[in-house]
């Protein structure tokens, strides 16, 4: 047999061993199997995530309300503060595309100021809840019995209240400013990440790899931050995405109730709760406000669920 | 005995985004009444999808049946649709199947009698009493105890031996004229595996059934079947029967197969590589990047067609053919 | 293998008498606690190991056979000391780790490796394959530079067949037979004298099985003072891989032997019965081959049998094996067999 076989350039398959190699007998050949194609996860999520178009959508209303937290003055027609009573409650026009309120002051700029508000206060709860949740989940699930026990009946106590009343509750002891605020939707939050972690813990912990590295004298650290946090991370991604509508859901509940912030601060809470006196004669002026709310919490939504199926591990090493 | 299948270029494709599979590529073979047909092949290979394929249960999308005919008792298989009336009345009636995982076929909130007992009264017509009765009959014939009062239980409460012999029971509950066994004992203990193979074998032999066991376990094949196909990479690579294959391999793949085998005191040896992707598969023979026979010519020609070389002992190797003189 | 080759590690030795052996198991026994109801009482014992005594001298392949819940994995956790045994001793080079904490084996596990049957939950997927080749080396800090670390691995992924261009990859874009060789290359990383190979090949194809049994084999004749515990309800490839095999059946030893022994000359109706149902792959020699079709299925270890726990479903019994649990005797030439009629 010649080896000029092997250097065929038409043989798209010839990647076992050379002719003449003796099988077997030396089994140190490298390659003797064909590696299968690289998958790139970047672009294999991008298009799973932009698959469907109404994730696709939510992503853009997502970026929409971005871009006006990012730039409110660049893009607000006026000053949201301003007060002009020679111009009180009028309807949509040229000059105030959404109306003014009962101070005279533009809706929409006012929208704009407060989208803001509205995104930080969205990210911080979620990243509060999400650490405090994810440290106190990784120590119940890893940390013995006795944590484990009272972690998780404290966080099944929590649970069982109302988190509109623990919400409130929080926000009249933490006062009216936006840590209060934060904090206090943080708190009602936090229980339902411990679980996650908790329950992802202990799927996590049941694989081979987890066993393996134990009999290997991994440490009980390094396994945790090594292979159990890394394993925890796409549904934490997803819930987090998720819960960002949910704070800013409740940030507008509150503010609705009179828990927000103070004026004359624009908080779209706030807003939409001012305009209630009005809301038979001039709608617009809860109604703005109010959809902006439902166009950033639907985004949210959408850009969770776009994440979720992109990260769904029966779909990892296809390309499609 | 008369010819009960007859295969002809049956070839199954899966469309996936990176191209179109192609898991069964142009497959003829055939089966006799009474006749035990061993298909053998690493996991891939097609061996399942071809059998799924005849019975019509081909996931579709992404599935699809190309091309291809399989005359089954006088009728052709391939040209009923999927959900059609004449299917539905040949599966389970003329032919059945046993799966791997029998707790998957089984549907686990309705107990046993009520589940066999339906299988009659659809294709046979017979009174509920009747088909009660014929499956406390088909339970106590496979070996269940007390089959009478098992009728009333669910799944769960089998184990996986008794619940595999539920699924042959039945599938045997209209004496189908063949019956194809997938992996139907593969997930099971060794001794459990003996009891259900032999098991099958009295049952296969006492009704004169064809049967067709898709296997990947050459043991098993060598215990039982009469006849074998060899497959690899969608398509059959050898047939011819049991003994001949084993007493002269033709095809390199078989040949490695078998001696991928442990046996006591000889060094094992093993196939290199691994199964190449069913894509874009160029014309040439699948197996040419493993095999430790291959010519130069063996790049240049396409895959040869399954061409008899002694008999019924056929082979797809162009070498092994020209070493013959049949190609 | 001869009494020299003593592979100790530990300075600790207590009472420990030394046997020159890689591992000595003495009565070992592992029950589990079955808990019911609110406040999880006890209401009785899964004997997942019931009194089982065997050791595996340096460079010896044991081979542990038998059906699904007949402890066999067990053994091998028990071992690796997964589990603390509820009695018993298990002795690893000279020391005795039954009964030490996690904290104090850290030492140990630098020795021992264990190889799973599924190789797609063995591997973390979020680890790239070098990286969990790797890991022995830096939980144990095997390797002093970056540079050696690497060079380490990368010949690691050679020796076991890989590429060593593939390391940065993922473990979902190796197939099945690659990963295993992934998890056979972690184990070899930390150069151990024991490695517990559970089930290695069950979950392969064909001709991968047989490239994974050659690759175990090549490794110990590298290392010949390297141990296997291999795991497997696979006789052929127990037979071909191990030097030595032990039989079990719930729990118990019914037999061992050395390999060739034990096909060769087998007593015990159970392993007899185990051989039979191993079909053979020879058309010409199955035809007159004795098939022994055992009756039934297996009892559940919760609630074994009494005496022999074989006797339901043995040809042989009598009924002084449904009273009686025969001990292991040595019928010569390191045979030994738990039968009172073999």
């Amino acid at each position: 047999m010649s080896t000029k076989i092997t250097n065929d350039p038409n043989n798209a398959d010839n990647k076992g061993p050379g002719i003449g190699e003796p099988f077997g007998e030396q089994s140190f050949e490298v390659l003797t199997e064909a590696p299968l194609p690289p998958v790139n996860e970047f672009v294999r999520f991008m298009k799973v995530f932009c698959r469907r178009k109404v994730v696709v959508f939510g992503l853009f209303l997502v970026l929409i309300v971005l871009v006006a937290a990012i730039f409110p003055n660049q893009l607000a027609p006026h000053d949201p503060l301003t007060i002009n009573l020679l111009r009180t409650l009028e309807p949509p026009s040229a000059d105030f595309l959404l109306g003014t309120d009962d101070l005279g002051r533009c809706t929409l700029s006012r929208i704009i100021h407060g989208s803001g508000l509205a995104m930080q206060v969205g990210v911080a709860t979620v990243l509060v809840s999400s650490v405090i949740g994810t440290v106190l989940g990784l120590i119940a699930g890893f940390g013995g019995k006795f944590l484990e026990e009272l972690i998780m009946r404290f966080t099944d106590a929590w649970i069982s209240i109302p988190g509109m009343i623990l919400i409130m509750l929080m926000a009249v002891i933490l006062g009216r400013g936006v840590f209060g605020l934060v904090l206090a939707v943080a708190l009602g939050g936090f229980p339902g990440y411990i679980r996650l972690v908790y329950g992802q813990v202990m799927t996590v912990k049941q694989n081979d790899y987890i066993m393996a590295s134990i009999s290997m004298g991994d440490s009980k650290m390094r396994i945790m931050f090594k292979h159990i946090l890394p394993n925890c991370i796409s549904p934490m991604i997803v819930t987090m995405t998720m819960g960002l509508g949910g704070g800013v859901m409740a940030e507008a509940g509150l503010s609705f109730i009179g828990l927000g912030l103070a004026p004359p601060t624009p908080a779209w809470g706030g807003m939409t709760d001012a305009g209630r006196a009005h809301l038979a004669t001039l709608p617009w002026l809860s109604l703005a406000p109010g959809m902006a709310i439902v166009i950033l919490v639907f985004g949210f939504n959408m850009v969770g669920d776009g994440i979720r199926d992109a990260l769904d591990p029966k779909m990892r090493g296809t390309n499609n | 005995m008369e010819r009960l299948l007859t295969v002809k270029g049956l070839t199954t494709e899966f469309r996936t985004e990176r191209g179109i599979v192609k898991a069964v590529n142009n497959v003829s073979y055939h089966i006799d009444g009474g006749e035990i047909l061993g298909i053998v092949g690493e996991s891939g290979c097609g061996k399942s999808v071809s059998q799924l394929s005849l019975m019509q249960l081909v996931q579709s999308p992404p599935g699809r049946i190309v091309a291809g005919s399989a005359e089954f008792n006088g009728v052709d298989l391939l040209k009923y649709g999927r959900k059609s009336k004449e299917m539905s009345s040949i599966r389970g009636k003329d032919m059945s199947m046993i799966f791997q995982e029998p707790m998957t076929s089984l549907n686990p909130a309705m107990n046993i009698g009520k589940q066999m007992s339906e299988v009659l009264i659809t294709h046979l017509g017979t009174t509920v009493a009747e088909a009660m009765e014929r499956s406390a009959d088909m339970l106590s014939q496979v070996g269940i105890p007390d089959a009478t009062k098992r009728l009333k239980d669910y799944p769960h409460q089998f184990s996986g031996g008794m619940r595999q012999r539920v699924m042959i029971a039945m599938a045997m509950l209209c004496t189908p004229k063949l019956l194809i066994a997938d992996e139907a004992t593969t997930a099971l203990d060794a001794t459990i595996q003996a009891q259900l193979l032999e098991l099958l074998y009295e049952i296969v032999n006492k009704y004169n059934l064809a049967l067709t066991m898709v296997t990947h376990n050459l043991g098993v094949v060598a215990r039982y079947a009469d006849r074998v196909n060899v497959m690899y990479a969608g398509r059959i690579i050898e047939t011819g029967t049991t003994k001949e294959i084993w007493a002269n391999p033709l095809h390199p793949y078989t040949e490695g197969l078998i001696s991928c085998v442990p046996k006591l005191g000889q060094k094992l040896e093993a196939i290199q590589g691994m199964p190449p992707a069913l894509i874009d598969r160029p014309p040439t023979c699948p197996f040419l990047a493993r095999c430790k026979y291959r010519q130069s010519e063996c790049h240049k020609e396409p895959v040869a067609e399954l061409t008899p070389v002694d008999g019924q002992h056929a082979t797809a190797c162009n070498v092994r053919l020209k070493e013959a003189g049949v190609a | 293998m001869s009494e020299n080759n003593v592979v100790s590690t530990s300075s600790e030795v207590t009472s420990t008498p030394q046997t020159g052996n890689t591992i000595d198991v003495t009565n070992l026994k592992m029950y589990f606690p079955i808990r019911r109801g609110l406040l999880k009482f006890k209401v009785g014992d899964v004997k997942a190991i019931d009194d089982i005594s065997f050791s595996i001298k340096p460079g010896e392949t044991l081979g542990l056979v038998g059906e699904s819940g007949c402890g066999k994995t067990t053994v091998g956790r028990c071992i690796l000391r997964m589990y603390e045994p509820t009695s018993g001793s298990v002795v690893f080079n000279g020391r005795d780790i039954t009964h030490d904490k996690q904290s104090q084996l850290r030492s140990v596990r630098r020795d021992m490796a264990i190889i799973f049957q599924d190789p797609y939950g063995s591997l973390d997927p979020r680890m790239s394959a070098g990286n969990t080749v790797g890991e022995p080396l830096k939980i144990h800090k095997l390797t002093k530079t970056k540079k050696e670390y690497k060079e380490r691995v990368e010949e690691l992924f050679i020796l076991c067949g890989l590429n060593p261009d593939m390391s940065d990859r993922y473990p979902h874009e190796f197939s099945g037979g690659q990963r295993q060789r992934l998890s056979i290359a972690r184990a070899l990383a930390g150069d151990p004298s024991l490695i517990v190979c559970d089930e290695p090949i069950s979950a392969l194809d064909v001709s991968m099985q047989a490239q994974i049994l050659n690759l175990l084999t090549t490794m110990k004749e590298k290392n010949n003072k390297m141990s296997y515990l291999f795991i497997s309800h696979d006789l052929l490839a127990v037979q071909y891989i191990s030097d030595r095999v032990v039989v079990m059946y719930l729990g118990r030893i019914v037999e061992t032997a050395p390999s060739v022994e034990l096909y060769a000359n087998t007593r015990h109706p159970y392993s007899q019965a185990l051989l039979s149902a191993q079909p053979m792959p020879d058309p010409v020699a199955e035809e007159t081959r004795q098939r022994i079709i055992l009756e039934g299925d297996i009892p559940t270890p919760l609630n074994p049998p009494p005496g022999c726990s074989f006797h339901p479903r043995c040809t042989k019994a009598t009924k002084e094996c449904s009273e009686v649990p025969p001990p292991l005797r040595d019928i010569g030439g390191e045979h030994f067999v738990a039968c009172h009629h073999a």
